[in-house]
């Protein structure tokens, strides 16, 4: 139990460590001087030469990329990710006011995502080549082909717009969170409902069903018992990996409605130069990628009792 | 234990972790996302707010939160700020009399040796490397700065927003701020990096009291959705909008659009270096091809201003009042002569050659403030004289990557013209080695001009070098200015008072009344 846990960790810490060297690396490859970049948006006008040598000493831009990387690093191991080039403030302190908004915002989209998928990808299942499944498979493919940005402006103009129910954009109440999540939902539950339909499909062909079917058991107890059960596990699967693409969709949709989350703090810092913020924002999302695969390998447990943690044995997938 | 009930409790166990690290985090977020009630007066702009005014400090000082010695008046002049009175004692030291009765946010009283502790931190930091102050002291309860060299501009370097004064308690020992506590007719509630500004009414303002008791500063970067939001009843002012929104805006009742100059510039900036752009008579024919004009008509919307030289006369009288742009309309035939003179000839084809080489430029520029579609009309202009344009888009910082290597023909960006309000401007603009652009261009006579205009205290003495300045550029054309800048600010129903900064040090939020109905 511990060796898996460690292994876990430190199978995490070399993610970790690969993900900042290549993000570092690329970072500094990046055409671009930050310090032409940022003190021209701090100050509206371009900065002479002389502010841009000032700013490059200050931020100890004249060292070697090895030299930063290493001293960067080394901070990082001690949790201080630098500072940021553009408003002097703590990278650990601009995460943690930027990732709450975010995190709302990215389980909200999956439950959106969820409420909607699932009964909607079981009721074409059921209801298999008839109008009701092509109907289901119609928007699901509207759904997927839909971008977000899009979605989010027409959901603006017509809640906020024309019937004023929910505010334009900004975070912080409820209500500034209904568009977003719907906006971010969508396409993620375009890809589930297919899932679910063609994992409800497969599994209402297996044995134990027609088993369970011949018992007498009622339709509606096959299907969401027995069935729907078993048919989750792939559909885990996606929502897991879904949740980190869904991350990276709230870059997106956080900058059309004005979120501040991970994703407006991204974007700007990318087109800032304000490389501290970038490395800080990769290393939170793959923290959250490796940490949410691992929370897809308990949620197996629990749907399929055939998986068991660290046990050996003969059906485990 | 049976098999079956082991199985069932770790995944029971498991459901819950997983549900309850769900929940946990959605709680946890949901604690943490502040809750925005309405302030009296909201406003939406693009900017994102710094909290240390050395970080720029523009929306603390727009709002009303930090003062500085100096400020800016309506006819974008240095006029008197924390400081009531300042006097040039000699060529390098200038003595600033303070205000009395000025109290921080935090009750503390301003004295000299407070604004010398905050003007240090300023002098000492990367925004300030091209200020030559030399010491900061407190004499005799007012503040005396000295210089290394004889400078003119320095009142003006001091009403910049990162020349705050800013209350002693609020600067660490490490020169760190927290927040910054000022002097302003409203005191900082909060602040939310890259998103909003919350400031409340300051009771104990030494000026005019301000009759909104909050406002809230948000940052919206779409001009669309900042539009949406002031129809919507969620801004009280949206700001910086596109021209093309002008007129539905007004015609939307109630609503109050103000449009006005700002002193900002869009101009093509040439390599002076390398051909064909070595050649003051290509670039002055490029200057003369351009249908200003048309420019102003057709994409700007008639809004922003054609102009020639840097400065705009209706904004500041060290414009040159002969460097107009009514003067320079539009001359194809000028500009074909000119580059016909250069050697640049027509033959069987549209675009000129010289000695077998076509005349073929690229300039550069990136998306902001409509110069993609400004450049394109550029193009037009110069394929009617025979110069063959090619325009590339691309990231500012992509731009100037490209620039600072020398590797361009020539390339189209803004600048603000007034960042302190100083004709010296123009150093940055064409010195030879001092200017903060790359166009290789060297003119002693201007040097010359612009290092003596520096030193002097009299302003006739000061113009009338500017004056010159100003003529000599025009007819070296290392640039070619384009068009003035207008601000568009619209205003919901009900706000009233309003008055347009020019140099923006400002939005006079203490002269403005919301009337509910």
């Amino acid at each position: 139990m511990i060796r898996a846990l460690l292994a876990r960790l430190g199978s995490l810490a070399a993610v970790m460590a690969t993900v900042s060297f290549v993000t570092f690396g690329f970072v500094s490859l990046t055409p671009g001087d930050p310090a032409h970049t940022i003190l021209r948006e701090q100050r509206q006008s371009p900065p002479s030469e002389r502010e841009v040598a000032a700013f490059r000493a200050e931020h100890g831009f004249d060292e070697p990329f090895v030299v930063r990387y290493f001293s960067w690093l080394g901070d990082a191991v001690r949790g201080d990710l630098g500072t940021s080039y553009y408003q002097s403030e703590p990278v650990t302190s601009l995460l943690v006011e930027h990732l709450p908004n975010t995190l709302e915002l990215a389980l909200a989209a999956t439950a959106v995502a969820l409420v909607v998928a699932v009964p909607l990808g079981v009721v074409s299942a059921v209801h298999h080549e008839t109008w009701i499944d092509r109907t289901g498979q119609i928007a699901a493919l509207v759904g997927v082909s839909m971008p977000n940005f899009w979605l989010g402006y027409l959901l603006i103009l017509v809640c906020s717009l024309r019937l004023g129910v929910t505010p334009v954009s900004g975070a912080g109440t409820l209500s500034h969170l209904v568009l977003p999540a719907i906006t971010l939902g969508t396409g993620m539950a375009a890809v589930i409902t297919r899932l679910v339909r063609t994992s409800m499909l497969e599994v209402l062909e297996a044995e134990y069903v027609t088993a369970a079917r011949s018992k007498g058991v009622r339709e509606r107890l096959v299907v969401y018992k027995h069935a729907l059960r078993n048919a989750l596990v792939p559909v885990v699967t996606i929502v897991g990996l879904q949740f980190g693409f869904v991350l990276n969709g709230a870059v997106v949709v956080e900058v059309v409605f004005q979120r501040p989350g991970l994703g407006t703090l991204l974007v700007d810092a990318i087109f800032a130069r304000d490389y501290p913020i970038v490395q800080g924002v990769v290393l939170v999302t793959a923290f959250a990628f490796v940490v949410t695969n691992q929370l897809v390998d308990l949620a197996y447990v629990a749907l399929d009792p055939r998986i068991e943690r660290g046990g050996g044995g003969d059906d485990r997938r | 234990m049976t098999r079956d009930s082991r199985y069932a409790t770790t995944r029971r166990t498991a459901l819950k972790t997983t549900l309850g690290a769900a929940t946990l985090s959605l709680t946890v977020a949901g604690c943490l996302s502040s809750d925005p009630d309405a302030a009296d007066f909201r406003i939406g702009a693009p900017w994102k707010p710094t909290r240390d005014p050395l970080d720029g400090g523009t929306l603390l000082r727009r709002l009303g939160i930090t003062e500085a010695l100096v400020s800016v008046d309506y006819d974008a002049t240095p006029a008197p700020g924390l400081a009531t009175d300042w006097e040039r004692v000699d060529e390098r030291r200038w003595r600033f009399a303070l205000r009395e009765g000025v109290t921080f946010h935090d009750g503390t009283s301003l004295d000299a040796s407070a604004a010398v502790e905050s003007l240090r931190r300023t002098a000492d930091a990367t925004a300030f490397a091209d200020v030559p102050i030399d010491a900061i002291e407190a004499e005799d309860g007012t503040v005396v700065v000295e210089t290394e060299t004889p400078f003119a501009p320095l009142p003006a370097h001091l009403s910049r927003d990162e020349a705050v004064v800013l209350s002693p308690d609020a600067i660490g020992d490490d020169g760190s701020i927290e927040d910054p506590v000022g002097t302003g007719p409203f005191a900082l509630e909060s602040f939310r990096s890259g998103a909003e500004i919350r400031a409340a009414r300051h009771d104990e303002y030494h000026g005019r009291e301000p009759s909104l008791e909050s406002v809230r500063y948000e940052v919206v970067e779409d001009d669309q959705t900042r539009r949406m939001k002031l129809e919507s009843g969620e801004l009280e002012m949206a700001r910086i909008l596109p021209q093309e929104t002008v007129d539905p805006l007004e015609s939307d009742g109630g609503i109050a659009v103000h449009t006005y100059e700002v002193p900002r510039i869009r101009f093509l900036t040439f390599d002076t270096t390398s051909a064909p752009f070595d050649d003051r008579r290509v670039r002055r024919a490029v200057h003369r091809a351009i249908d200003r004009e048309a420019i102003a008509e057709s994409i700007l919307e008639g809004l922003d201003e054609p102009a020639v030289g840097p400065f705009s006369s209706t904004i500041t009288d060290w414009a040159n009042p002969d460097v107009d742009a009514d003067e320079h309309a539009a001359d194809p035939e000028r500009a074909r002569s000119l580059l016909s003179d250069a050697g640049w000839t027509t033959g069987s084809s549209d675009v000129r050659t010289r000695d077998g080489e076509e005349l073929a430029v690229e300039f550069l520029t990136y998306d902001a403030r409509s110069l993609p579609l400004i450049a394109e009309a550029m193009q037009d202009h110069l394929t009617a004289v025979g110069i063959d344009v090619d325009v590339t888009t691309v990231e500012y910082s992509s731009m100037v990557d490209r620039v600072s290597q020398g590797s361009f023909d020539g390339y189209l960006t803004s600048w603000g013209i007034f960042r302190y309000p100083d004709p010296d401007r123009l150093t940055q603009l064409f010195h030879s080695t001092d200017a903060a652009l790359h166009h290789g261009y060297e003119n002693d006579r201007v040097d010359d001009l612009l290092e003596e205009a520096r030193e002097l205290t009299d302003r006739d003495a000061r113009r009338e070098r500017y004056h010159e300045v100003q003529s000599i550029v025009l007819e070296d054309a290392p640039i070619a200015v384009l068009t003035n800048f207008t601000n568009v600010v619209a205003t919901a129903a009900g706000v009233d008072g309003y008055e347009p900064h020019p140099t923006e040090s400002r939005y006079g939020l203490e002269s403005i009344t919301v009337d509910e109905d």
